[in-house]
């Protein structure tokens, strides 16, 4: 290019930058129409979860996030089960469940939901998801009106609540392909219906034709942001209604309530840790109570985590009166120590037996904030009982845990995702648990959870589940140490948006927008 | 383009084969020998459990129960054939998922490489000129602390003064326009700082040679040496740095694309690095060593253009 040349485009450059940042932009919003616009670090391809189709790996939980979808179960706020598609439902044996399906629902495709629907819907399910097959255990579904009779291979207690987990939300099979259209959209019973998909955003409109009644907000953009700071600015800068995902350090940027709202709720993802069994000092439970008690778990949620985690007892957020734990009490652990022959011999300021010090290899990762941060505290608290802690926390936890080289292991996870007991224990803490990594072993919860595995009255379950948490705790198998809050944060204009402890319902036909 | 040209541009080209060849592979086994596969991470992230059956299918359907060469010749074989795989993490065609971020990265470099253009080579005059005098300590200055700022302190700083406080531009892109001023901005920011100070000093040794001096006894303008020689020789400089700072910003530029909610290739490689997802980080390697070889050897091209003295392929050359 000339030298003439080269200064008008530079001009022309500056003057184009220039005009697009005049305004400050907005998506396009027609007068009168409310529009609800939600930045969540929760969505897209890393979380498993882009796209609407509830039959691949966790786009379900998306599409009932976002209103799309709707199970034939829903769990309460206290993770108890609830009729959602489905008006009631009945074991008519040990292994055959009986569900009446709710009048007048629709998809949005305009097909009628019926057992026929739900029939197919189901069968897709169990034909191509990863986890559903194991879970659901199905052996045939039979459709006839309104109902569907749903035939285990073998008794199946907790089939209802594996209904709820949102890869049974029911859409229209005969919608798209196999009920996916090339847009990657689904046709669902839902409160909203999609009109864009895409990797880092859901837009929506509402369903006209909802069964719960017409849904007040007219639009809804769901958009994937995983910077926490971006997600801070937008919602400071009022270009988003509300936002999840918030780093706790920013929560505080929203503590005026004449402006904000921050709706919160204790998940059931537990933050916890198990113990190698290979390791001699901690076959001692003196030595595994004396760790317990060492933990200030308070101390953690309310300076580390800013208040924004709940202290655990057990493995359960929603049942924590039920069950007691060892708490913070560094006197009786320091006295459990010695009575287990670990003293301060050498004056170095920690415990020692035959000359070994006790010294705890503590292996966790960093892929969740609090993992961390949990860390750093233990090793301080266990420190002043006289306790060693080696932190190793690595993305290749998995490695580490292959080869032995833990003593102790922190990690999170969803303890019942679907309200029900049995899983976390039938994956972390029995002889056949996949996740039982550290060999723990007990007689009594073998026997427990072959009880629960034949008990179908949800009230019988819950209380089974609450001795067996009771009996881990007692052998101090396992230590807790808090539960996740989830937040929502937004304007003072939005309401109907609330926290649930599932994290499954974000979006529903309650959510309203105000001028 | 004369013969010699022609070749050497030939030659340029064959040895991409054998540099993709290396550096897939080395990708390849650093991703294979890594912890963790693209299964093993998903699940485990999730905080959800699965039995090993559910991790086994899942290995298999992806093919990373296959030996390392397997592995590796499969993909190369596909590639041939014009099929770059399919990610493991989205199940999503590999090719297109790319291209679809190509844009917006093409889009925010070009931006970026304007404005760092229109700041850095004008400062960089008007300091290399006014050698010694308050305004080159200023700009001197100045560029110091822009080439200090980290990108993501920039962005921040400029997110928080321009949209949260002023309200003048979008923190994220909501189809209003105006999204990509401050990306580029934070962008242009360090790079032009840098720039500066490298345009300031191949100003400051042309304008010391002879035939500068020479030129200015003969009468000839001052202006007119500035614009007609100094500038036209201190330009091979300026190219080929801006060579450089193309490909590693074609290559994407990830904190600042996730900050601003830019989807081009650099976010879409730290996310795929992350989850192991190998087939699409192969592409982005593939992309990134591809453009380097290619915009090297545009520079040198042009170079030589610039200044007829440059000789392709030869020592000395820039």
């Amino acid at each position: 290019m000339k030298r003439s040349n080269l200064i008008p485009a530079a001009l022309l450059l500056a003057l184009t930058l220039t005009a697009c940042g005049s305004t400050a932009g907005t998506t396009e919003q027609t007068a009168g129409e409310t529009v609800f616009r939600y930045g969540t670090v929760a969505y897209g391809p890393e979380m498993a979860n882009a796209g609407l189709n509830p039959h691949e790996a966790y786009s379900g939980w998306s599409a009932v996030r976002y209103g799309v979808g709707e199970t034939l179960f829903h769990l309460s706020e206290t993770m108890e089960l609830e009729p959602w598609l489905a008006e009631s439902w009945e074991w008519v044996d040990d292994t055959t469940l009986s569900i009446t399906l709710r009048d007048g629902v629709t998809f949005s495709s305009g097909r009628a939901l019926d057992g026929q629907a739900v029939k197919e819907c189901l069968d897709h399910l169990v034909a191509v998801h990863d986890r559903a097959p194991g879970d659901l255990n199905i052996a045939a579904i039979e459709a006839d009106g309104q109902t569907v009779t749903i035939t285990c291979n073998a008794p199946n207690p907790a089939l209802p609540n594996y209904l709820s987990d949102p890869y049974g939300a029911i859409i229209d099979m005969d919608y798209g392909t196999d009920g996916v259209d090339e847009t990657r959209n689904v046709a669902g019973t839902g409160p909203f219906v999609a009109y864009e998909v895409a990797d880092d955003h859901i837009y929506l409109n509402k369903n006209e034709t909802y069964w719960g009644g017409v849904p007040q907000v007219d639009r809804v953009e769901v958009r994937s942001i995983t910077d926490g700071d971006t997600l801070t600015m937008a919602l400071q800068a009022g270009q988003l209604d509300a936002v999840q995902g918030l780093p706790y350090a920013s929560l505080q940027l929203f503590a005026d309530e004449s402006q904000y709202i921050i709706s919160s709720a204790d998940t059931s993802r537990v933050f916890f840790g198990a113990y190698n069994y290979e390791t001699e000092a901690l076959q001692d439970i003196r030595v595994r109570q004396a760790i317990a008690m060492a933990i200030d778990k308070d101390s953690f949620t309310e300076v580390l985590l800013h208040g924004n985690g709940t202290p655990a007892v057990g493995p359960f957020s929603f049942d924590t009166d039920g069950v007691t734990a060892p708490t913070y009490d560094p006197e009786t652990a320091r006295s459990l120590l010695a009575e287990a022959g670990w003293t301060d011999s050498d004056g170095d300021g920690h415990v020692d037996q035959d000359g070994q010090p006790l010294t705890i290899r503590w292996l966790t990762y960093p892929g969740r904030q609090e993992l961390p941060l949990l860390a750093e505290a233990a090793q301080a608290t266990l420190q002043e009982v006289g306790i060693q802690v080696e932190i190793n926390s690595t993305a290749n936890h998995l490695g580490v845990l292959e080869s032995g080289d833990w003593d102790v292991y922190v990690s999170a996870f969803v303890a019942a995702p679907t309200g029900d007991p049995a899983y976390f224990f039938t994956t972390h803490c029995l002889d056949s648990s996949a996740k039982n990594r550290g060999g723990y072993h007990s007689d009594k919860l073998e026997a427990q959870a072959a009880q629960l595995a034949g008990t179908f009255d949800p009230a019988e379950r819950a209380d089974l589940g609450t001795q067996m948490s009771q009996t881990i705790l007692d052998d101090c198998g396992y230590f807790f140490a808090s539960y996740l809050r989830m937040n929502f944060v937004m304007n003072n204009r939005v309401t109907g948006f609330t926290a649930h402890p599932s994290d499954y319902y974000e979006i529903t036909a309650q959510l309203s927008v105000g001028q | 383009m004369n013969r010699s040209a022609g070749s050497y541009i030939v030659r340029r080209l064959l040895q991409l084969i054998p540099l993709l060849l290396g550096v897939t592979l080395l990708t390849f086994a650093m991703l294979r020998f890594a912890a963790g596969d693209a299964v093993e991470l998903l699940y485990e992230n999730l905080g959800t459990s699965v039995s090993q059956a559910v991790l086994d299918a899942k290995r298999a359907e992806l093919g990373l129960d296959q030996p390392f060469f397997v592995q590796y010749g499969r993909w190369l074989w596909d590639l041939l054939h014009g099929d770059l795989g399919t990610s493991c993490v989205s199940g999503v065609p590999v090719l297109p998922t790319l291209l679809s971020k190509v844009p917006a990265t093409l889009l925010l470099t070009g931006a970026s490489l304007g404005l760092t253009i229109l700041i850095s080579v004008p400062l960089g005059i008007v300091s290399a000129v006014f050698h010694g005098r308050w305004i080159d300590y200023l700009i001197r200055a100045v560029s110091f602390v822009g080439n200090s700022l980290p990108n993501f302190f920039a962005a921040l700083l400029l997110l928080l003064i321009f949209a949260v406080k002023l309200r003048w531009l979008p923190v994220i892109d909501l189809g209003g326009g105006g999204s990509l001023v401050l990306p580029s901005v934070t962008l242009a920011l360090a790079m032009s700082s840098r720039y500066t100070r490298q345009i300031r000093a191949a100003v400051l040794e042309e304008l010391e040679q002879d035939y500068v001096t020479g030129a200015l006894a003969r009468g000839v303008g001052r202006k007119t040496v500035l614009f007609s020689n100094v500038l036209r020789a201190a330009m091979g400089t300026i190219v080929t740095l801006l060579a450089m700072s193309a490909g590693s910003l074609l290559g994407g530029t990830a904190i600042v694309e996730s900050i601003f909610l830019w989807d081009g290739v650099g976010k879409l490689a730290v996310d795929s690095i992350a989850m192991r997802d190998a087939p699409v980080v192969l592409a982005y390697v593939l992309w990134t060593a591809i453009l380097y070889v290619l915009l090297n050897l545009a520079a040198d091209l042009l170079c030589r253009r610039l200044d007829p003295r440059v000789r392709l392929g030869e020592e000395g050359q820039p």
